[in-house]
């Protein structure tokens, strides 16, 4: 048997067992003209939620006012929520978690709350999707952008059964709107019981009383730092401030900033804009400070500085006289550059093109992280995520090419060294370059799956009986770790496991605040019961008329609200999963109907 | 379903057009594309599915987003890569969401289907047996040069792999089944 007759024999076998769907298809076209909603990014959703407030803000201004008899259980203060990031917000609520009040403590935070009329438009409106719209505001205006970034949530409330359950639903609110957003910026929550003092010391700061209490935990660790320059940083600084044992106060962003525009200046480079990123808890305590140049055409240029001293540490390129030096004579009136000859905007749309030919299936749902040039090589850097992955393309600085592409799942580090099964990155080079091996030395890492059946194991309960609400990796003192949430059996499990040996090293079981179950109608987010049975349906390729036993429940899995849909047509029992947020299909089965 | 795209070059072209026509809504060459092409789609699902039931399905999915997509198309003379690619992806999404991200075990390979569509012994021992013998990458080049048609230069770009490798494991892998094939007759 020669290669051919085996290449042969597995054709013709493949042939003969591949099963003719087409009346199928054609029937899915016909009915639903193949339109598979795909999930969706946050945008459309959070319109929908702003639709959803306004006609619940209707609500409350039609009904509101015609009791007096609760006037007192109504309009008393019952629980402070307060939402750090650098813009500091606070909600004041009442018994039934309606807001009260809602005021940036804040430059930032009433940046953040103008175009909610400073607050005012949220009175009324339930806890929840105030802060769900709060924190949209807070990822658009890119304040959480960077993937160290951090946001902390403080309920103050005396009665300490309701502040730590509005504590966890608002961790789960958040953390969907983080996930929505494809944002990968760390949340931090604090319960507290009111404390007079700290109320003090936040008012006298313009800070909430939650960041106060994050104040004086730095302080708890060295009491010899100022209280009102601690105020100034943002919770992602203090957060790390706490990681390495507060030894000093930082210089801060600004002060960051303004070291490296002055180095940047020195070497003739002017007109620049900054984007600062702390990254305190490194090695070597540093501010990154990119500078970006009006001149698209130029890329940005990155300065490392010292976060205690000021010192510039290193810069990227090594050489920043050569990119300094080709800003000026952009501003001039002459250009010699020898830079880039595509514009980051043209090199942004050659790879948005191409993941849009590429991925057809996603729709054009990417969020643009990064679109850098690359000095060295010649390239720009254009990062794309999307639905948990990341997209990586190299982009030719003179041509537009597309020199290579990269995918990687963001939640997911390689677990198995071989197979296809695709955690390797992907290179779909489509010209003859010679890419370098760009896979980078991993830590020893056990990967998601490993991490989630050690907590598992350690809680005793088996995966089918356990509801995820989290599982994320990293780095805490040093060291990968996983840090997973799941309920099962009314029981909630905070479990964190080593990331190189599946060790745990935390383990904590609390009743479950978590509602799994199923209820009424629809709600914003949701696109309702009917519709979640006609994207099963259209997905089918069948008609209501033509199938029997339909069956729709609400639920809720992995933290994320579904339908799962039954039904059975002409010898066959269908199984779907969708999304209630979107309405996309996230699971299906098509089984003999025995 | 019994031309696949054996002439890659006349073969693309035509492809090239019928795909560019799907874009336009045009359900004959939707069919037509179908026909010539379902085979490799189901034959790269299958291999990275590893079950026929789910590569059936995830087929059906493939076809859906090539109809919904087509015209997001630009001809660049590689339909059947674009093809690929869309199914490919498709596949690896589907095994995140089911979280069946580590390697199948060789005992979840099955790729016979449920409904009798006449195999031979030898066909059945060629798709279960045989192929069931590789690790999964060698699978995934094997269908894809044997079936999809795709040559070894374009195999290596849609798996990201080296081409010295793809050449290597095809080459393992066909004698590999060879062997398997010729011991048990």
């Amino acid at each position: 048997m020669t290669d051919k007759d085996i290449e042969l024999k597995l054709k013709a076998a493949i042939e003969r067992t591949a099963p003719d769907g087409l009346g199928r298809l054609l029937s899915a076209i016909d009915n639903g003209k193949g339109d598979i909603i795909m999930e969706k990014t946050a945008v459309p959703k959070k319109r929908n939620r702003w639709i959803g407030l306004v006609a619940a803000l209707l609500a409350v201004a039609l009904i509101g006012g015609a009791s007096g008899v609760y006037y007192r259980q109504n309009y008393a203060v019952a629980t402070t929520v307060s939402l750090d990031v650098n813009p500091s917000i606070q909600l004041e609520v009442n018994r039934s978690e309606k807001v009260l009040t809602c005021a940036g403590l804040n430059d930032e935070g009433r940046e953040i709350l103008a175009s909610m009329n400073g607050g005012a438009d949220l009175k009324g409106s339930k806890l929840n999707v105030a802060v769900n719209a709060i924190v949209g505001a807070i990822v658009r205006a890119g304040y959480l952008d960077s993937l160290s970034s951090a946001i902390l949530i403080s309920v103050e409330d005396n009665d300490a059964a309701r502040g730590e359950r509005l504590q966890a639903q608002l961790v789960a609110e958040v953390d969907e709107v983080l996930q929505t957003a494809a944002n990968s910026a760390g949340v931090l929550s604090q319960y507290l019981t009111v404390d007079a003092g700290l109320n003090q010391q936040a008012q006298q700061n313009n800070i909430s009383s939650g960041k106060a209490a994050l104040v004086n935990q730095v302080l708890a660790l060295n009491a010899n730092l100022d209280f009102e320059k601690l105020a100034a940083l943002s919770v992602e600084e203090l957060r790390d401030l706490i990681k390495i044992g507060a030894p000093a106060i930082p210089i801060g962003k600004d002060a960051a900033v303004q070291a490296a525009l002055a180095y940047a200046a020195s070497l003739g480079g002017d007109d620049l804009n900054t984007q600062v990123d702390p990254e305190l808890d490194d090695p070597m305590p540093h501010y990154e400070v990119e500078l970006i140049s009006h001149h698209a055409s130029m890329g940005d240029a990155e300065v490392v500085v010292d976060a205690f001293t000021g010192e510039i540490l290193a810069t990227d390129p090594a050489d920043l006289t050569v990119w300094t030096g080709l800003t000026h004579h952009q501003t001039g009136t002459s250009s010699t550059t020898t830079g880039p000859g595509v514009t980051a905007d043209e090199a942004f749309n050659a790879a948005a093109e191409y993941f849009n030919t590429q991925h057809p299936e996603l729709n054009g749902n990417f969020l643009n992280i990064k679109t850098k040039y690359d000095w060295d090589d010649g390239h720009y850097d254009v990062e794309f995520w999307c639905v948990g992955y990341e997209f990586d393309y190299d982009v030719d600085g003179q041509t537009g090419d597309i020199l290579k592409e990269e995918t990687d799942y963001r939640c997911t580090p390689p677990t198995v060294p071989d197979t296809t099964q695709d955690t390797t990155p992907k290179d779909t080079t489509p010209k003859d370059t010679t890419p370098k091996d760009t896979t980078p030395a991993q830590p020893t890492d056990i990967g998601v799956e490993a991490a989630k059946a050690a907590a598992l194991a350690r809680a005793g309960v088996s995966e089918a009986d356990a509801t995820w609400i989290k599982c994320q990796r990293e780095y805490d003192d040093g060291r990968l770790e996983y840090e997973i949430e799941f309920t099962a059996g009314g029981t909630e499990y905070e479990i964190t496991v080593l990331a190189a040996d599946g060790t745990v090293t935390k383990y904590e079981t609390e009743k479950s605040k978590y509602n799994t179950g199923s209820s009424g109608g629809a709600q914003s987010g949701d696109i309702g019961a009917d519709a979640a049975k006609a994207a099963a349906l259209r997905h089918a390729g069948l008609a209501e008329s033509q199938v029997t036993r339909l069956k729709c429940e609400r639920d809720r899995d992995d933290g994320r609200l579904v339908y799962e849909i039954e039904f059975k047509s002409n010898g066959w029992e269908y199984e779907y999963k969708i999304d209630a947020a979107s309405g996309s299909v996230l699971e299906h089965e098509r089984d003999r109907d025995d | 379903m019994e031309d696949l795209v054996k002439e890659p070059d006349a073969g693309a072209v035509e492809l090239e057009r019928l795909l560019l026509n799907v874009g336009t809504g045009d359900k004959d060459s939707f069919g037509e594309l179908y026909t010539r092409t379902h085979a490799a789609v189901y034959a790269l699902a299958l291999s990275i599915l590893a079950n026929a039931h789910d590569a059936e399905e995830a087929a059906h999915d493939a076809y859906l987003r090539v109809w919904d997509y087509a015209a997001s198309y630009k001809a660049k003379g590689s339909p059947m890569a674009w093809l690929m690619a869309v199914t490919r992806n498709l596949c690896l999404m589907e095994l995140r969401r089911k979280k069946r991200q580590k390697e199948l075990s060789e005992d979840e390979w099955n790729a016979i289907p449920a409904e009798d569509r006449g195999l031979g012994a030898e066909e059945r021992a060629l798709l279960q047996w045989a192929l069931g013998s590789l690790d999964p990458a060698s699978r995934q080049i094997v269908l894809l040069h044997a079936v999809a048609g795709l040559k070894h230069r374009e195999i290596a770009k849609l798996l990201s792999l080296p081409q010295n490798t793809v050449l290597s494991k095809y080459s393992r892998a066909i004698s590999k089944m060879r062997a398997g094939l010729e011991k048990g007759e």
